[in-house]
C-alpha cells in the first residue's frame, strides 16, 4: 500500500511526457504539471510524496514554488532539477528544505533512486511525527486535543 | 535596484552591520568602500578565529565569507559564525568553488554563494535579500516570545498540563469541603479527604497540572491533614500491586523494543482473512491479548499501522465505503482493546489499583483466581461488540473493500525470522505468567514479574535506557490513586460518601448484587471523563466500604466496568490515539470523528455493561466460585 506518488514538476512538456511514462513503467503514481497554478491544483486534491521541481518552473521561478510548497506541505520532499547552467540555484534550492538535486539531463535510474531515497525520509519523518505523538498522548489523552 | 535598497533601509532605522571576512586585504578595502557608502556599519576580519572574536564584540546581519582562507576554512568559519549567532546570514565568495563544495555549506544553513570576481549590484541584491530573511528570522523568533492578549475566560481554561481556572475551582471546592457543618460522626479528616479527592479526580481530569504532581499533592495534603502518618503514606505508594505494574511496564518495554509488538500485531492482522474472521475472531483475540499487554501497546501499534495506509485509500479512490470500513476497524480495536483490561491483572494501571485497594480490605484476588473470573468475559463482551460493529457496518464490507484491506494487510507483514532476542522475551513472559497463575498466593504479583525483569536484564534484553522510556507520570498516577484510596478508607471518608449513597438508593439494591450493578455503572461512566485508575480510585473505596465481608465482587465489577471507556476520545490512550492519528494532515479529510465515537461507544457502552451485569446476576460468578 505504501506507493510512492511523485509529482514532477517541469516546463518542458516533452521532458514531463517522457519521464512520467517511464516512472509509470515501474509502477510509481506519477502527476505532472507545467507550472506553479497546476502544482497547486494538484496538492490540493491528491496526496503527493515526492515532488521533482525545475528551477525555471513558469510564472514565478522554481525557488518561490519550492518556498511555498515546503510552507503549506512540509512533509513533502523536493527534488530540484536543474540544467548545469544554473546548478546554484538547486543548490539554493536545498538551503529552503528541498531534499536533493538533480543535473538536467539525468539518468532515469539516478531519478528514481534520489526519489526512493526522499520517500523513505518522508516515510520517517511521518513514522517520527506518529511516535511523538503517541508518546505525548500515552501520559494524558487530553493532549490529543491540542 | 536602487529603490530596492533604500526600501530596506527604510524598513530598518538602525544601519544594517555587515562582516566582511577575507584574507586578502585589497578586497576587503574595497568591499569595505562601497558598503560603506551605502550606508552600512562594517566589521572586518583577516581569519576564521579573527571573525569569531569580531562576532563576540557585535552580532552581524550579514556576514561576508570566503571560502578559502588560511587558518579555519570557510565551512569551519561558517559553522562557527551560525552556533554564535543562528539568525546571521552569511553569504560565501568563491574563487575557485565547487558545487560540492557549496552543497556542503548548505547543510550549515549558508544563505548564498556567489562566485568571486561577482559584480557589486549583484552582491548587494544578495545582500539585501540577506537583510530581508535576517528580519523575518527575528521577527519569527519574536513571534513566538511574545504570546498574544488572551481574554479571561481563555486565559482561565489554559493549556493542558495548566489550567488555572480549574486549580481555582478546586481550590474552592477543597476550601467548601473542609468548611462542611461539623458533625460529630464525620472527623475533620474525613471532609479533607473527600476534598482531596475531588481535586485529584478535577485535575487528572482535566489536566489541570500535571498528572504526577496531582498523584504527590495527595499524598503531601494527607500529610498536612494529619490523615496518615508520612511512613504509612509512603507505603501506601508503593506497595505489591505498584512494584508489579511498574515491572509490567518494563516487560513491555522489552517487547516493544524487541519488536515483538509488531509481530503479534501481524499475525493478528493475519487473522482477517475473511468477514466472518474479522468479526469472530480478530475482535475477541485482540481483546484477549490486551488482557496481557496492557493499555495502549498493542492498539497503539494496529492504529499507527492501519490509519495511514486506510487514509492512503480512502484519499486515493474516495470510496464511501472504504472510509467506513475504516471507521469500523479503527472502533473495533479500541472498543475491543479497552475491553481486553477486564481479564487479567495485567489488563492495565486500573486492576492494579483495586487490588491495592482490596489488600486493605481484605486479601486480594490472586492473579490466577482474577484470570478465572475476568478472562471468560473478555470474549464474550468482545463478541457482542464486534457483533453491533458488524451490525451497522455490514454494507462496508463488501468484496472490494475486503480486498482493499486484504492488500493493506500484506504491506504489514512481519519480515523475518524471529530474532533471538524476541525468544527469550516469549519464554521468559510465558514462564512469568506460569509462576502468576501457580505460585501467586505465595510470591504476590510483584515476585514473579520482579524476577522477569532481572532475567531480561541479564539476558541483555532490556537495558537501563529502555526502563527510562517508561512512562513514569502514569505510574505515579497509579501509585497515586492507590494513596487516594487508602486516605479514603483510613478517614472515615469513603463511609461517609457510602452512606450517602445508601441514603439515596433505593433498598432493593442494598444487597451485594445491587451494590456491584451500582458500583460497575458509577465507574463505568466516571471512566469516560478520567483516567481507568483514577475512576477505580474514585469509586472503589466508597464501594468497599459498602461492601461487608465480601468485596471482592463489588471491586471487580467496579475494575470491570473502568475499562468501558469507550464513549470519549479523551476516555483512554487508546481512542486518543486513534483519533489524533485520524486526524493527521497526510490523510487529508479525518478518517473518524467525535461524533463516530460517541455515538457508537453509547451502544457499546451499553451494551458492555449489559453483559457484566447479566455476567453479575445470572450466577457465573456462583460458578466460577
Amino acid at each position: 500500500m505504501n506507493h510512492l506518488h511523485l509529482l514532477l514538476a517541469d516546463e518542458d512538456e516533452r521532458f514531463l511526457r517522457s519521464t512520467r511514462t517511464m516512472l509509470e513503467k515501474r509502477k510509481l503514481n506519477v502527476q505532472s504539471a507545467g507550472d506553479k497554478q497546476q502544482v497547486q491544483r494538484i496538492l490540493e486534491q491528491k496526496l503527493i510524496d515526492v515532488m521533482l521541481l525545475s528551477v525555471s518552473l513558469p510564472v514565478t521561478d522554481g525557488l518561490e514554488v519550492l518556498r511555498s510548497v515546503k510552507h503549506e506541505h512540509p512533509l513533502i520532499e523536493v527534488i530540484m532539477l536543474s540544467p548545469l547552467a544554473m546548478a546554484a540555484l538547486a543548490i539554493e534550492g536545498i538551503r529552503l528544505g528541498a531534499f536533493d538535486y538533480l543535473i538536467k539531463p539525468c539518468d532515469i535510474s539516478d531519478l528514481l533512486t534520489k526519489a526512493v531515497d526522499a520517500h523513505v525520509r518522508k516515510q520517517a519523518n511521518q513514522e517520527r511525527i506518529r511516535k511523538a505523538t503517541i508518546e505525548r498522548i500515552v501520559s494524558h489523552p487530553m493532549a490529543a486535543l491540542e | 535596484m536602487i529603490q530596492r535598497h533604500k526600501l530596506s533601509e527604510t524598513a530598518s532605522p538602525k544601519p544594517s552591520t555587515i562582516l566582511v571576512v577575507d584574507d586578502e586585504d585589497h578586497f576587503r578595502t574595497a568591499l569595505r568602500k562601497q558598503l560603506s557608502n551605502r550606508g552600512y556599519t562594517i566589521l572586518e576580519a583577516k581569519t576564521g578565529r579573527d571573525a569569531m572574536a569580531r562576532m563576540r564584540e557585535k552580532l552581524p546581519e550579514v556576514v561576508i565569507l570566503d571560502q578559502e582562507m588560511p587558518g579555519l576554512d570557510g565551512v569551519e568559519t561558517l559553522r562557527g559564525i551560525k552556533q554564535e549567532s543562528p539568525h546571521s546570514q552569511v553569504i560565501m565568495l568563491t574563487g575557485h568553488g565547487t558545487t560540492s563544495a557549496a552543497a556542503e555549506a548548505y547543510k550549515y544553513d549558508l544563505f548564498r554563494y556567489m562566485h568571486k570576481p561577482c559584480g557589486i549590484e549583484d552582491l548587494m541584491k544578495s545582500i539585501d535579500a540577506a537583510i530581508r530573511e535576517y528580519n523575518a528570522g527575528s521577527t519569527r523568533q519574536s513571534d513566538v516570545r511574545v504570546s498574544p492578549r488572551q481574554n479571561l475566560l481563555k486565559r482561565m481554561a489554559g493549556v493542558h498540563n495548566l489550567r488555572p481556572g480549574v486549580l481555582l475551582l478546586g481550590l474552592v471546592v477543597f476550601g467548601g469541603a473542609l468548611l462542611l457543618p461539623a458533625s460529630e460522626n464525620v472527623a475533620f479528616q474525613a471532609k479533607a479527604m473527600t476534598g482531596t479527592l475531588i481535586c485529584a479526580a478535577l485535575f487528572w481530569a482535566t489536566g489541570a497540572i500535571p498528572i504526577w504532581i496531582t498523584s504527590l499533592l495527595i499524598g503531601g495534603l494527607m500529610n498536612i491533614f494529619g490523615v496518615l502518618p508520612p511512613d504509612e503514606i509512603a507505603r501506601a505508594y508503593t506497595g505489591d500491586a505498584m512494584l508489579f505494574i511498574t515491572g509490567v511496564f518494563v516487560v513491555l518495554a522489552s517487547v516493544m523494543r524487541t519488536g515483538l509488538d509488531r509481530r503479534i500485531c501481524s499475525l493478528l492482522l493475519g487473522a482477517i482473512t475473511s468477514p466472518a474472521r474479522l468479526i469472530l475472531f480478530f475482535g475477541p483475540i485482540l481483546a484477549m491479548g490486551a488482557a496481557f499487554f496492557p493499555e495502549h501497546v498493542l492498539p497503539a501499534f494496529l492504529l499507527a499501522a492501519l490509519i495511514p495506509a486506510f487514509g492512503n485509500l480512502v484519499s486515493e479512490t474516495g470510496v464511501e465505503k472504504n472510509r467506513q470500513l475504516a471507521v469500523m476497524m479503527v472502533l473495533l480495536i479500541c472498543f475491543t482493546a479497552n475491553i481486553g483490561g477486564m481479564g487479567a491483572p495485567t489488563g492495565g494501571g486500573k486492576n492494579a489499583v483495586m487490588m491495592a485497594l482490596l489488600a486493605d480490605y481484605n486479601t486480594p484476588p490472586s492473579f490466577g483466581r482474577w484470570m478465572g473470573l475476568g478472562l471468560p468475559l473478555v470474549p464474550v463482551t468482545a463478541l457482542v461488540v464486534s457483533g453491533y460493529l458488524w451490525l451497522v457496518f455490514r454494507k462496508a464490507i463488501t468484496k472490494k473493500t475486503f480486498g482493499d484491506l486484504r492488500e493493506i494487510r500484506e504491506g504489514l507483514r512481519p519480515t523475518g525470522r524471529m530474532t533471538p532476542d524476541e525468544v527469550k522475551t516469549i519464554m521468559v513472559m510465558t514462564i512469568l505468567f506460569i509462576l502468576w497463575i501457580i505460585c501467586g498466593n505465595k510470591y504476590g504479583l510483584s515476585g514473579p514479574v520482579v524476577l522477569a525483569v532481572v532475567t531480561l536484564a541479564l539476558l541483555k534484553v532490556v537495558r537501563w535506557s529502555d526502563i527510562n522510556t517508561i512512562h513514569w507520570d502514569v505510574i505515579a498516577l497509579y501509585a497515586g490513586a492507590c494513596v487516594l484510596g487508602k486516605g479514603m478508607a483510613v478517614s472515615g471518608a469513603a463511609l461517609w460518601v457510602a452512606d450517602g449513597v445508601l441514603a439515596l438508593s433505593p433498598a432493593s439494591l442494598q444487597t451485594t448484587n445491587g451494590l456491584s450493578l451500582l458500583a460497575a455503572f458509577s465507574s463505568g461512566i466516571l471512566t469516560n471523563f478520567m483516567n481507568d485508575a483514577a475512576a477505580v480510585a474514585v469509586t472503589g473505596p466508597v464501594f468497599l466500604s459498602m461492601a461487608g465481608t465480601d468485596p471482592w465482587k463489588i471491586g471487580m465489577a467496579a475494575a470491570f466496568a473502568a475499562s468501558f471507556s469507550h464513549m470519549l476520545i479523551i476516555a483512554t490512550p487508546t481512542n486518543a490515539i486513534a483519533y489524533r492519528l485520524a486526524r493527521s494532515p497526510e490523510i487529508g479529510t479525518p478518517l473518524i470523528t467525535i461524533r463516530d465515537f460517541f455515538l457508537h461507544g453509547i451502544a457499546v457502552w451499553l451494551l458492555s455493561m449489559l453483559v457484566l451485569w447479566g455476567w453479575l446476576f445470572l450466577g457465573s460468578w456462583q460458578w466460577a466460585e
